[in-house]
């Protein structure tokens, strides 16, 4: 029987019904719930629906509505037992433009809806086969095409390869999926494999031999050293195709995906932090005007990324330490979406584990649907809008609840020794876990898999659906055999389902069947319902590499030429604060949480208003302890249209100079690499491998290691005959672990009559290429300034020493924007002026360089450190009167921050 | 002896890690306890000096933020009142203490002015209930501002119209408020339960936060 309750909400009368439909086994007295769902002072119970046109939004019938089993738990609290759940809105009016749809999941009614049962009905269909050995190489390559496989022809040969030497008369759906997943790029990283690119950045990270490395590149996250048995976890993750699709789902599983590999990393960290970066295109200049009926706008996707953000970071309960949107056109196509995650972990359990033989595969979390198939091949692939409209699936659903749920869990799990490994589900779901897992058990490798056991939210998954949906907050775990009854009690108390799907085994192979009958797993069981798939594990590392082209570009020098004097300084310095890149985006950033867990000691944002950018977050790595972690990050698309490779050097110098601010040794420094490239861009495959060998040999000479990365090959998109191809780019990420964040270097200024003093690399004044100034103008040059890895060494030497004098009260460095805009940042976080002898030396960026803030009686201390011929360039001093005075002509102060805090609010909210 | 202090969780809740590590530095022992403990008998929620119930988004806010939980611990929660527990209510922990009507059936949390979630730092100043109350956790500290931070996106406070909203503030907003409310805690009639939005637990080692909790063990 279903019932309806309809409630509105104070303020939304007339505009907006929310429908409680529940599902009993017979008659109920409703009245009894109506304090449940109708807080007199908030709501009112409607009795007599609206008039008038509306649009009723809800789950279908394939999906369990998320919010169900709350709903259950709430009536049974007053005495009414309820089978099924969904929550359906009734817009009306304006607010039926406000409607979010999504085909894949919901249901819209604009009739009164005939409601029949609340549960997942469906029918199962079962596995298709092919014989690929009677199939021409056009048939083959129109399989892969049809299915979406992303294999290209030598790739399905293999696989007929395969069909003959395992003796198979046809081959399943299953096997055609699990190796279009496996050998996918976002998989298998076809791009670096085939360029020889993994060598040559894990190579430097080897050489070095760093001793603070707990793992780098084998875990889902990287492994740092603190103090007194704690490591840090750290990871990047992109998630740019399901982003330029459906923002809001692409943005919200981003941090799922990131948060779980945190979960996921040795035997579970705990995620401490997290860090957001989005570039999309196009609010500084518009290139690609013809695109508007293919792509999202700009604006879109940056509300839908703040809403994404704020609706799985704040209920995930970690803090936000960094979020920033960037803005270029060559993210029209598709967007850079970035997030991070920090994470803390015992080193006892900071290793990846493996699981022995006769180990069981338990699948924790969410419930598996329809959602995110495909999405390992499509993210590998070009976007374009066939995919566009065509295959919406690869879009995953989060819910951040049953996610936060784990992070508890995740900690009991493993202090109570239940576990010997664990992994998330990610692309291509439980069959890349769930086999990754046990490559390695008992040396030779060997796993079952039963897809009967996985327990659905949809009705009618087909085997090869459940086996690579993308389906969020999922985790498998080893657990040992006989701490399987403390592993369930555990995520019993936490409210999770737990689910045995299979056993680790030394056969060498990876097995998957479909049996219901079957819920007892040993080791050498006999196989029995349908086999979907049975091979030897070294097949997947058989993957044929595709071969890419390395064209070298002609690069003709062009060296921007900007005048900059006093009479221009004013509108300079207007344009530069109101570029998008650095501009006032506190309007989405306190929106996020940044405070939980009470360990943060530097968020997003300083300064006595509380919207100025930080450089460098920091966190307590626990309660108690004086030492933690510090995060920086560096990304500016100017700089890549400028010189990809030299940008790249730009951006790692910039993130490491600004731990070094912080009060953080070199030594103490690794690092984060999220590679974005073209995959239609001629010259994409030379700007990548520059960046990696430029990116590598500073790796080496500074000491310090890439621990973990990223590589998204797939950054070109194309919508009619416009082909857009991301700028081929990297964005660097470092960590840093500080003894005592106590003593943290002030981002803000903190005396008047203070110096200000930019430290920079010797030798003349940079470019303006590559500057926030030039893509404000419009205009670029290829001239980008950088230094070698021997100076940057011995500077970054002198300055961690002169920081461990003390005698530094303030540091920032001077990325984006250059010495102008750490000047207005300056001045609207402390409330104090600055007077400035420079003029065009304001706006060039001193990437790796330093504006620190010195007493007077300090400053020959500072020239033990750095010749103040050639390294110290004294840029002002701080004044008692809030102002910016340009050699002695003051500059509009108010109009400076009126267009600082418009841009934002314009372009977005 | 150190006071006992029971932290309640709910699934959803995310504040309770140091929520307890605040107590602990304040010289209060501390321990967090599901509330399926509660509801099977296993552990009772009187049995501790004081209680609190920390922030998240438990049970994933559904229907209104608090509303289950409220619902889940609707016979629990009154007992701390029937027993005289001294009870904290932060946050979403707050939510909960006004779903369940602990504060009396007039008041209601509704969504920010700003329509959106608000996470900065907040300045506090401690008052005076208009009615003759004292809370056990204020009492003494009138007139002190304190800064923490607000992390919630509905936190303003709202009575009954045409009436006080609440008579027993002990908290008002100084400066600019998160939610677009003036009062930013209250206590109930007994002084004994002190409900307020913000986090004076972050950081967990807060001056303002140990000055709250130094207070409560001084009455205690």
């Amino acid at each position: 029987m279903i019932h309806r309750i309809a409630v509105e909400r104070r303020g939304e009368e007339g505009r907006i019904v929310r429908i409680y439909n529940l599902e009993t086994a017979g008659e109920i007295d409703v009245s009894k719930l109506d304090r449940l769902f109708c807080n007199p002072l908030k709501e009112r119970l409607v009795e007599v629906m609206p008039a008038g046109k509306f649009t009723e939004v809800m789950y279908h019938n394939g999906v369990v509505d998320p919010e169900q089993e709350q709903i259950i738990k709430g009536c049974r609290a007053y005495g009414i037992q309820i089978e099924a759940a969904k929550v359906g809105h009734r817009y009306y009016g304006v607010a039926r433009k406000q409607v979010i749809f999504n085909k894949l999941v919901h249901v819209m009614f604009t009739e009164e809806p005939k409601i029949e049962t609340l549960k997942p009905r469906g029918v199962r269909r079962g596995m298709e086969v092919f014989d690929l050995t009677a199939m021409f190489d056009d048939e083959l390559v129109q399989l892969s095409k049809e299915r979406q496989l992303g294999l290209n022809l030598e790739q399905m040969c293999k696989l007929v390869e395969f069909q003959k030497a395992l003796d198979l008369p046809v081959v399943t759906d299953v096997m055609l999926e699990v190796f279009g997943a496996k050998w996918s790029d976002h998989c298998v990283h076809t791009t670096w494999r085939s360029l020889e690119l993994f060598p040559l950045l894990k190579g430097a990270t080897e050489s070095i031999q760093h001793p603070l490395l707990v793992s780098a590149f084998v875990d889902n996250a990287g492994g740092w050293r603190l103090w007194d048995g704690y490591v840090a976890a750290f990871k990047l993750e992109t998630h740019n195709s399901p982003t330029a699709k459906e923002p809001y789902g692409g943005q919200l599983t981003k941090f799922g995906g990131v948060i779980r590999d945190i979960l996921g990393m040795g035997k579970g960290a705990h995620p401490c932090g997290n860090l957001e970066m989005t570039a999309l295109g196009e609010f500084e200049r518009i290139r690609y005007p013809q695109l508007e009926e293919y792509t999202l706008p700009g604006r879109v996707i940056a509300r839908e990324t703040i809403r994404a953000v704020k609706d799985y970071g704040n209920p995930m309960g970690i803090p936000m330490l960094s979020a920033r949107m960037i803005s270029h056109p060559c993210f029209t196509g598709k967007p850079f979406a970035l997030g991070g995650t920090l994470g803390i972990v015992k080193e006892e359990h900071a290793l990846k584990g493996t699981p022995n033989v006769g180990d069981l595969m338990v699948l924790v979390g969410g419930r598996t649907g329809n959602d995110g198939l495909h999405g390992a091949t499509i993210s590998s692939g070009e976007l374009h809008e066939q995919v566009d409209t065509g295959d919406a699936s690869h879009v995953q659903i989060g819910n951040p609840y049953t996610e936060q749920k784990m992070v508890p869990a995740s900690r009991e799990l493993k202090e109570q020794r239940t576990i010997r490994a664990v992994t998330d589900c990610g692309a291509a779901g439980i069959l890349m876990a769930g086999s990754e897992l046990g490559e390695a058990t008992g040396g030779k490798g060997g796993a079952i898999m039963n897809l009967a056991a996985v327990p659905l939210k949809c009705a009618g998954l087909e085997n090869w659906q459940i086996l690579l949906s993308e389906s969020q907050e999922r985790m498998i775990y080893a657990v040992v055999p006989d701490q399987l009854q403390t592993f369930e009690a555990i995520c019993l108390k936490y409210e999770l389902e737990c689910t045995v799907i299979g056993i680790y085994n030394d056969s060498g192979e990876f097995t998957v069947v479909y049996d219901p009958e079957t819920s007892l797993y040993d080791t050498h069981m006999p196989l029995s319902g349908e086999v979907c798939l049975r091979v030897p594990y070294e097949y997947f590392e058989q993957c044929p590499l595709p071969q890419f082209p390395v064209n070298i570009p002609e690069v003709a020098e062009h060296k921007l030429d900007i005048p900059v004097t006093l009479d221009n300084v004013a509108a300079m310095a207007l344009k530069v604060v109101s570029h998008f890149d650095v501009c006032d985006q506190s309007a989405a950033t306190t929106q996020y949480d940044s405070t939980v867990q009470g360990k943060t000691v530097r968020g997003p944002l300083y300064g006595v208003n509380y919207n100025i950018p930080t450089h460098l977050s920091a966190v307590y790595a626990d309660y108690g302890t004086p030492f933690g972690l510090t995060v920086s990050w560096s990304y500016s698309p100017p700089q890549f249209e400028s010189d990809p490779a030299k940008a790249a050097i730009n951006a790692m110098l910039d993130a490491i100079v600004t731990q070094i601010l912080g009060g953080v040794s070199l030594d103490e420094i690794c690092l984060a690499d999220n590679f974005y490239t073209p995959n239609k861009d001629p010259y994409g495959y030379y700007w990548l491998k520059q960046q990696v060998q430029a990116i590598a040999q500073y790796s080496q000479e500074l000491g310090t290691p890439f621990i973990t990365g990223k590589d998204s090959s797939s950054g070109s998109a194309t919508y009619g005959s416009t082909t857009v191809n991301v700028l081929p780019s990297v964005a660097i990420t470092a960590l840093g672990r500080h003894p005592n964040l106590s003593k943290l270097t002030p981002h803000q200024w903190q005396g008047v009559g203070n110096k200000l003093v930019l430290i920079a690399w010797r030798g003349a004044v940079p470019s303006l290429d590559g500057s926030i100034l030039s893509s404000s103008l419009g205009i670029s040059g290829n001239s980008l300034s950088t230094i070698d890895p021997f100076s940057a060494k011995l500077r970054f030497r002198s300055l961690e020493e002169m920081i461990k004098t003390g005698i530094v009260r303030s540091a920032v460095p001077v990325n984006r924007g250059g010495l102008i805009m750490r000047l207005f940042e300056g001045v609207e976080a402390s409330g104090f002026g600055v007077e400035t002898g420079l003029c065009r030396e304001l706006f060039p960026e001193f990437m790796g360089c330093g504006l620190v803030e010195i007493e007077p009686h300090d400053m020959g201390q500072l020239y033990e450190f750095f010749d103040p011929k050639f390294h110290v360039v004294e840029v002002g001093t701080i004044t008692q009167n809030k102002g910016i005075t340009v050699q002695e002509q003051p500059l509009p102060l108010a109009l400076l921050r009126q267009a600082w805090q418009a841009t934002f609010r314009k372009e977005v909210m | 002896m150190a006071p006992l202090v029971n932290i309640l969780y709910f699934p959803g809740t995310q504040c309770e890690q140091e929520t307890k590590a605040a107590f602990e530095l304040a010289g209060f022992d501390a321990r967090i306890v599901f509330v399926e403990q509660l509801l099977s008998r296993k552990v009772r929620i009187t049995d501790c000096a004081v209680c609190h119930v920390p922030g998240g988004f438990s049970e994933m806010d559904s229907i209104d933020v608090g509303r289950i939980s409220a619902a889940v611990a609707r016979d629990e929660l009154p007992k701390l009142k029937e027993q005289g527990i001294p009870t904290g209510f932060t946050c979403n922990g707050f939510q909960i203490g006004v779903e369940a009507e602990l504060f009396g059936p007039n008041i209601a949390l509704v969504r920010n002015d700003v329509g959106t979630f608000v996470s900065r730092p907040v300045k506090h100043k401690i008052v005076s209930p208009f009615e003759n109350v004292r809370c056990i956790w204020t009492d003494g500290l009138e007139g002190e501002i304190y800064e923490f931070p607000a992390a919630h996106g509905s936190g303003k406070l709202v009575g009954v119209p045409g009436k006080i909203v609440c008579p027993n503030t002990v908290m008002l907003y100084e400066g600019k408020s998160p939610n677009g409310g003036e009062i930013a805690g209250i206590t109930d009639d007994s002084g004994l339960f002190f409900g307020l939005m913000d986090h004076w637990e972050r950081p967990w080692d807060n001056p303002a936060g140990q000055a709250i909790l130094a207070n409560l063990k001084k009455h205690l």
